[in-house]
């Protein structure tokens, strides 16, 4: 893959997710409760709720969450 | 009948032409050369417009027209699969965030060739591929690992704090 511009961007505190246009996915990076940084080539997209994030995510693009962690016994 | 001007036959004059080629491969052994390409690799024909000149003396010599790296005419190319651009690498992701800074990856490679097509012309051969998915944490630390940098399956990377800020 070429390298991508990035760009520093501000995550807001509320839903967030990471609009990829070539994969046609939006990447839902969960809710933030306090102000964060991306540096990434992304298009941020934020609503105050998780369902109105699903809801407004564009016709065409499937929405994908990151891999949980895999809890460890104590 | 021949008669020579001057009464004797002479070796035509230095820098008389005698015969042109561009044979690529297949060329005779005294225009024959290596050239090689941007890969590293060498082939071995001739593959600008060479010519063949009268040194003056009976015998003759080879000149060729073009710079080894750009053809002088359409009917002299370089053989299919000749690459003229032969990049490729690796990329990395530099992060900071929870605290820290450093770098990830490779996250992704890439190539990026130019080849010629063996018809005077070229052809582009480029791709690559993601190595990590997106979501992949790069990074964690603070109490039950409250602050995360994950990898954003672009080349980019988000910082997910629930460390209170």
């Amino acid at each position: 893959m070429l390298k991508n511009t990035l760009k520093q961007i501000v995550l807001p505190v509320g839903w967030n997710a990471l609009i990829n246009e070539e994969k046609k996915t939006a990447l839902v990076i969960g809710e933030y409760k306090y102000v964060s940084e991306a540096n990434t080539a992304l298009t941020l997209f934020t609503k105050p709720s998780e369902a109105e994030l699903l809801a407004a995510i564009p016709a065409g693009y499937t929405a994908v969450y990151p891999p949980k962690p895999v809890a460890s016994k104590a | 009948m021949f008669v020579a001007i001057g009464g004797m036959i002479g070796s035509p004059p230095y820098g008389t032409l005698l015969s042109s080629h561009c044979s690529g491969p297949l060329a005779q052994n005294s225009g024959r050369q290596p050239y090689v390409d941007a890969s590293g690799a060498t082939w071995y024909g001739m593959f600008t417009t060479w010519q063949e000149l009268a040194n003056g003396t009976g015998g003759s010599f080879w000149q060729s027209l073009g710079d080894n790296t750009q053809d002088t005419f359409s009917a002299c190319w370089y053989p299919f699969g000749f690459y003229l651009q032969y990049d490729s690498g690796n990329n990395y992701t530099n992060w900071t965030g929870c605290g820290s800074s450093g770098t990830f990856g490779p996250t992704s490679y890439y190539f990026n060739y130019i080849q010629a097509d063996g018809n005077g012309g070229t052809y582009n051969n480029s791709g690559g591929s993601d190595i990590y998915p997106a979501g992949y944490i790069i990074y964690q630390s603070g109490d039950s690992n409250c602050c995360k940098i994950y990898y954003d399956g672009s080349g980019g990377y988000y910082e997910y704090n629930l460390c209170g800020g």
